[in-house]
């Protein structure tokens, strides 16, 4: 079932209204019925892959309880490694078997022995597989850095594992914010629900409008990129940095909405990274859930930046690498990542990755200056360039596509695949980033009116929105379903 | 949102009123104007307008025998929703022809041979009047069966609660034809229909065709055939040779306007829907202009 579709908008109403008025008696009850549409949302994919989620919340719910009771470091570290064992090999497995099989065959040939593969599985990629192991990895990992006590009440923890807006694409979750409000009844609150659901109407805006609309483009471009010149090619990857954004940043904000829904509130994944003004600073407000998972639980406990300047340059490659890895299983997430190593290094090494933790662009003004536009322009350069190895479907595509647009350095009027007209597709990307603009300070707070009126235009314009650009025959599912 | 929908007139006109006529005919209920709608951001928008005789056209129809004039018979094609109608195929003869001929389009989106038959032998008087009639036939589509069945339950539906909801209520019509219900009726058709493996049975090709043939020549039967000026229209390209042939050897007239199709270096379809686009109905023009033009010179001879 996905955030986009009818059946989950049949399905949320009916556990809404169960949940406030039939199971609102007790946290337990609450849970029950979280966990049990939870398991029904996620099953409604396959049944067969509840097993997994079951099996990785048994082993994180036992292996935490194991890490608090020893004192011993080395037990507790031991324990640490059943779960990160158990977690990144049912990763290992179902996401990377068949991509070391076949990368160990590659390697073999250019050493002149050829291997006629017969390892290669047929397996599916359970959906939120990345997802769901690093949010239970991080409670062990918490428990361990003794940040956290563990729960002995399992109910709740299956429910924090399995909690179905952010079940199959994150945000990834730490048990010290969702499993201490899920430990706790919820009472229902009008401001927290219609803020849930403005979250939802423009999630789902920035998915049907933006990131399907814009769809069809991308992957005409993509799929045909050495018949166009470098100038399509440069509006192709700047599409897709806008199509990726508007999908994964529209599921998240669904996703908050949604757990808004039942009153839980849930970390911020996106924080207008297209107003980033160096490569750092997108970093801190791009999948922010992931990012900030590496950077406990890889970078700092490998030194962070307390080490020497090398050791901390090793460090930084090893987490962009590994979260390139973490995407996908393919050359081209980890191209993707080592560039973001590269673009993100010269930036620490001048000592500016944290100068713009705190603010925004434009922090005591309506416009952005001058500078910052330059920065923002260079940062989105930078991240829409690294995109080409993101979407690309081989290496060798992507290094095609760039030696396409240096090849085929000219100018040619692109026209929509489907023959509608490009200009409402540039207006609309207009609109949405001068929208967004304004709500730059808070990504929680979209429809931010004083007025009823405005606010009751706004929604109404944005459904309308909607209508126009939606379109049946596009794939409607969510591109971070696939990591 | 129904006030947005109206104002920018998102919504489609048609499907309009309907009525069958003393002869059985479906026809479209006369006088009536619109805008027809496609695609979310109207891809296509096209001003019709139904003549007193029920189709979508500029003229009325007025044959004389002091006049020259066209019939033009056929589906949606030459109903020609998708294009203004004062710039249909019909419109486009009489340009070509520098209005010294009158067209008539009897066009409605379903027509098959049997009604464009049943039409002509109906308005015998009005035919008669008429100096060439084009019959625009799709051989996959307008030979399944050997008489017309007029559709009172689709003309009736105009009583129904559903389609006076569907009529004037413009922001359900709209999020109807973009497809915003399609989940729902995806969830009925889920919950009726058990099995989701069912395939229709293989229909024997062959056989199929020359039940086709056998039907247009009990059509021809039962409904007659002006071979002296009625003629086929259709792409060559996608007619069956078992038709073709058989024209060939009963001296039936056709006209194939697939060959400018296939020379035409620009689509000459909509991009939207399958109808002929602004150039294809202007390849088609001309086709059947060059016919009348040539027919007329060898008459002056």
């Amino acid at each position: 079932m996905v955030f986009n579709s009818l059946d989950f908008f049949i399905f949320l109403p009916i556990v809404f209204v169960f949940y406030w008025f039939v199971f609102k008696k007790s946290a337990k009850s609450q849970n029950v019925l979280i966990l049990i549409a939870s398991y029904f949302f996620y099953g409604c994919w396959d049944w067969r892959f509840l097993s997994l989620i079951f099996l990785s919340t048994l082993v994180d719910f036992f292996v935490g309880q194991r890490i608090y009771s020893n004192e011993k470091k080395s037990t507790r570290k031991l324990w640490l490694w059943v779960s990160v064992i158990f977690n990144v090999g049912l990763l290992g497995f179902f996401k990377y078997y068949n991509f070391f099989v076949d990368s160990w065959i590659d390697m073999v040939s250019v050493l002149g022995y050829d291997i006629k593969s017969t390892w290669t599985l047929r397996i599916i990629l359970p959906v939120g597989i990345s997802f769901y192991t690093f949010q239970t990895m991080s409670y062990s990992f918490d428990i361990y850095y003794k940040r956290l006590q563990p729960t002995k009440d399992f109910l709740s923890f299956a429910t924090f594992v399995s909690f179905f807006p952010q079940l199959v694409a994150g945000p990834i979750e730490r048990a010290s914010n969702l499993l201490s409000q899920i430990l706790n009844k919820r009472s229902f609150s009008y401001e927290q629900s219609v803020s849930g659901l403005k979250l939802i109407l423009w999630g789902l805006f920035k998915k049907v409008v933006i990131a399907d609309a814009l769809a069809p483009m991308v992957d005409d471009i993509f799929a045909n990129y050495s018949t166009y010149p470098a100038s399509t090619l440069i509006l192709g990857v700047t599409l897709f940095s806008f199509q990726v954004y508007g999908d994964f940043s529209g599921y998240s904000d669904i996703a908050i909405g949604t757990a808004k829904l039942f009153g839980i509130e849930l970390m911020s994944n996106f924080k207008f990274p297209v107003f980033s003004r160096n490569v750092a600073e997108y970093w801190q407000r791009w999948h922010v859930s992931l990012s900030t998972w590496f950077r406990h639980y890889v970078y700092i406990p490998l030194g962070g930046s307390r080490v020497s300047k090398l050791k901390s340059v090793r460090n930084i490659i090893i987490i962009f690498l590994v979260s390139g890895f973490w995407h996908g299983a393919n050359w081209t997430f980890i191209f993707w990542g080592a560039f973001h190593a590269l673009a993100f290094i010269p930036v620490f090494l001048m000592g500016r990755n944290t100068i713009y933790k705190n603010s925004v662009v434009g922090e005591n003004s309506i416009f952005p200056s001058f500078i910052e536009i330059g920065q923002m322009l260079l940062t989105f350069g930078i991240v829409t360039f690294s995109r080409i190895f993101f979407r690309s479907e081989s290496i060798t595509d992507a290094f095609g596509f760039i030696s396409n647009m240096i090849n085929n350095f000219s100018f040619e009027t692109y026209y929509h695949p489907m023959g509608y007209r490009m200009i409402d597709y540039y207006l609309l990307l207009v609109l949405f980033v001068l929208y967004e603009y304004r709500m730059r300070k808070d990504p929680r707070a979209p429809f931010k009116f004083k007025s009823k009126g405005v606010r009751f235009v706004a929604y109404t314009i944005i459904i309308l929105l909607m209508m126009l650009f939606y379109d049946d025959g596009v794939d409607r599912s969510f591109i971070y379903f696939q990591f | 949102m129904e006030i947005l929908v109206r104002m920018f007139h998102l919504y489609n006109d048609v499907p309009l009123l309907l009525f069958i006529d003393e002869y059985d005919i479906q026809k479209t209920e006369p006088g009536q104007r619109g805008f027809s709608v496609t695609g979310n951001r109207r891809q296509n928008f096209a001003e019709f307008n139904i003549n007193s005789f029920g189709y979508n056209s500029y003229r009325e129809f007025t044959p004389s025998a002091d006049k020259i004039e066209v019939a033009l018979i056929g589906d949606s094609y030459i109903e020609g929703f998708n294009q203004h109608y004062y710039d249909s195929t019909g419109k486009k003869i009489e340009v070509i022809l520098n209005n010294e001929v009158e067209v008539y389009e009897y066009g409605r989106g379903g027509y098959d041979m049997a009604d464009q038959l049943h039409i002509i032998n109906s308005y015998k008087e009005q035919f008669e009047l008429i100096d060439y009639i084009f019959i625009y036939m799709k051989f996959k589509n307008d030979l399944r069966r050997t008489k017309i069945k007029p559709d009172h339950d689709l003309v009736n539906l105009k009583h129904t609660f559903k389609f006076q909801i569907k009529r004037y209520i413009r922001v359900l019509k709209y999020a109807n034809a973009i497809g915003l219900f399609d989940g729902f009726r995806d969830i009925r058709s889920r919950l009726t229909q058990g099995n989701h493996n069912y395939k229709a049975p293989e229909v024997d090709k062959k056989k199929l065709e020359l039940k086709y043939m056998e039907n247009f020549k009990s059509l021809v039967k039962t409904y007659g055939f002006d071979k002296e000026k009625t003629i086929f229209l259709f792409d060559k390209r996608k007619t069956n040779k078992l038709f073709l042939d058989h024209c060939d050897e009963m001296g039936y007239k056709y006209l194939d306007f697939g060959e400018s199709f296939e020379k035409a270096t620009r689509p000459t379809d909509l991009i939207y829907d399958r109808h002929w686009n602004n150039l294809g109905r202007t390849l088609v023009a001309t086709v059947i202009a060059n016919y009348v033009k040539e027919q007329e010179a060898l008459k002056g001879k």
